[in-house]
């Protein structure tokens, strides 16, 4: 085994520890912090950085990691935005077929059926753009009920919506 | 792709289509882009009208006008008019007896509405037993409380009803006092048309804006508010029970949330309370509570500013007590496939029995098969195709949409959108189903029935 070998096996046992919970301190799952982790010494073995003294590969090491994590996170990001965006053209593609005509036009029917409180309460908060508190208080709700009330009608809209309704 | 993200986009999809129910959504943006690159000016923001209080007295109305209004009609032009009831107990004047003098139109004179003018004519009709081509407040109370009479059946406290007469004729009476525009208390044609425009939005419509109360109409409102809610109020918050309100029970009962501001630097001089306590005994009998929403007795400016949040509560409680009145005594939730037994209140007479499956169900809109039975259920004919659902004119054109063909005889106007639930789950949910309305046609006739319905 070669000088720099060895050095690279001590830095791994004796910082691989702290640097998978730094990692951990971080945010990085269990598993993302030992992929990380590796990729972090792994670099440092690949840029030829064994000799350092143990405070400055500490240093160093904690800079990669904190690259590497805010990195995978981008990506991540990244990767959860084209699958959204993937999702909102397969949905507009299927509702903007008619530019949203039939839609917006289902929409309204519905909500013109919605019943009682639920169609009240839709109303004032979109049409009349209401703030959440103000409409909780002509319904005589509290607001956390006023969201649930909403969050109801939208589902109960959307089935309606979607269901075609003629 | 997975099947939560594209939940997730529907759920946007339909947030932005909510944002744009107003117009206010990205048509505005178009117009400012356009603007801009115009090189015009920014044009104004629409205008929004808001209604006077903060509590949205005019989304209230809409509401009490469609109970009344559409309600009202809608129940009348399904009905084969009976004469109303004699004896009836209602407490305010009591209304006339007409059971003399109202003829009974005959079921093939229904009119179906698809007009301002057929409303208005299909109002007129029942309603206006004089034939003096308008409708007193005696003939509109008349008509409401047939309706009581008819939904007696749903009505399983003897108490609910009473209140619930009291409590619909003071929804009433501010849609009556709002369109009596010269205040003569009848509704002419013209007063008709006025106000029930104001029920028939289309949607996506801008409601118009209501017809002003005069404060003749305030005052006269106020009496009715008192009738229908004092019982209410006393049952609910008079802790003591001494048969009076205390300053805090009131504010306990109706949250008039302005009062404390309105009573400003002088609470003494601008308090209604106070005001309205006529023997200075710290509690309002029936008889002060009326003075406190007097509006016209609150002659200091700065104590009519403390009358009017008032009276926006008794507004919003009277509303909230006829919600809770019209409110489901039971519910019964059926999926195709299931049966219920119904006993029929034939008006003329006896009662008949059927089974009742439900076939199809929409999100708006049932189909059932209806077999007549004898009371133990056994089948008695042959099975007939029923369509149950909204107001008949959605219904028939939700129909055909789908290619049905219809008649108007095929199609049943059993239930109002506000008792049917279709909606989420695609069961039939019933409120209050002890009553039901129903009109189907017999030997080329309309036949009107109620049912009672019982789960076997």
């Amino acid at each position: 085994m070669t000088t720099a070998a060895q050095d690279f096996e001590t830095i791994v046992r004796g910082h691989s520890g702290p640097l998978w919970r730094y990692l951990r301190l971080l945010g990085c799952e269990a598993g993302r912090a030992d992929d990380l982790a590796q990729d972090a010494l792994l670099t440092l073995w690949r840029k030829g950085l064994t000799g350092m003294e143990p405070a400055a590969t500490q240093a160093w090491l904690r800079k990669a990691a904190r690259y590497l994590h805010l990195d995978s996170m981008r990506a991540d990001r990244r990767r959860r935005e084209t699958e959204l965006a993937d999702a909102a053209d397969a949905v507009f593609d299927e509702f903007e077929a008619d530019g949203g005509d039939a839609y917006s036009s289902r929409l309204r029917r519905c909500l013109d059926r919605l019943a009682g409180r639920a169609r009240e309460a839709m109303l004032l908060r979109y049409r009349d753009e209401k703030p959440n508190a103000e409409v909780a208080r002509a319904l005589q709700l509290t607001e956390d009920g006023l969201k649930t009330l909403l969050k109801r009608s939208k589902a109960a809209l959307r089935e309606c919506v979607e269901g075609g309704a003629s | 792709m997975n099947t939560a993200d594209l939940e997730l986009m529907r759920e946007r999809y339909l947030d932005a289509a909510l944002d744009e129910i107003n117009d206010r959504g990205h048509s505005g943006l178009a117009a400012r882009i356009l603007a801009a690159a115009e090189g015009g000016a920014q044009p104004p923001a629409p205008v929004i009208v808001l209604p006077p209080s903060r509590r949205g007295p005019r989304q209230w109305l809409s509401a009490a006008a469609l109970i009344l209004a559409l309600g009202l009609i809608g129940w009348l032009i399904v009905q084969r008019v009976t004469p109303p009831p004699q004896g009836a107990n209602a407490p305010i004047a009591p209304p006339p007896t007409p059971k003399d003098e109202t003829p009974a139109p005959e079921a093939d004179e229904i009119i179906e509405p698809r007009s301002l003018d057929d409303y208005v004519r299909a109002y007129l009709k029942v309603s206006d037993a004089d034939k003096d081509g308008g409708v007193s407040w005696e003939e509109s109370r008349a008509v409401t409380l047939r309706m009581e009479e008819a939904s007696e059946s749903a009505r399983t406290r003897e108490g609910a009803r009473k209140s619930q007469i009291l409590v619909d004729y003071a929804v009433e009476a501010e849609w009556f006092l709002r369109s009596d525009t010269n205040d003569d208390w009848v509704l002419s044609r013209d007063e008709l048309s006025l106000a029930i425009e104001r029920t028939l939005r289309k949607p996506g419509e801008q409601p118009l804006p209501d017809l002003p109360l005069t404060p003749a109409d305030a005052r006269k409102l106020a009496e009715f508010w008192v009738a229908a809610a004092w019982p209410h109020l006393l049952k609910d918050h008079d802790k003591d029970k001494d048969g009076k309100f205390t300053e805090q029970e009131l504010l306990d009962a109706l949250h008039p949330d302005e009062w404390t501001i309105a009573n400003g630097d002088d609470p003494a001089r601008n308090n209604p309370f106070k005001r309205a306590d006529a023997n200075g005994d710290g509690g309002l009998d029936q008889g002060e509570f009326l003075r406190l929403l007097d509006a016209e007795a609150a002659r200091d400016p700065q104590a009519l500013l403390g009358v009017e949040p008032l009276q926006e509560s008794m507004r919003w409680f009277i509303r909230e007590r006829a919600d809770a009145l019209h409110a489901p005594q039971r519910a019964l939730t059926l999926k195709p496939g299931d049966t219920i037994f119904a006993q029929e209140l034939d008006p003329r007479g006896g009662r008949k029995y059927s089974r009742i499956t439900l076939k199809r169900v929409s999100p708006f809109w049932v189909e059932a098969e209806r077999l007549e039975t004898d009371k133990d259920g056994k089948a008695a004919g042959k099975p007939v195709n029923y369509t149950i659902g909204g107001y008949s004119e959605m219904l028939l054109k939700d129909l055909r949409g789908q290619g049905l063909k219809l008649k108007s005889g095929e199609v049943d106007c059993l239930y109002d959108d506000e008792k049917f639930e279709g909606f989420t789950r695609r069961t039939w949910h019933l409120k209050d189903y002890p009553c039901l309305d129903m009109r189907r046609e017999e030997d080329g006739k309309l036949v009107y029935e109620v049912l009672e319905l019982r789960v076997k």
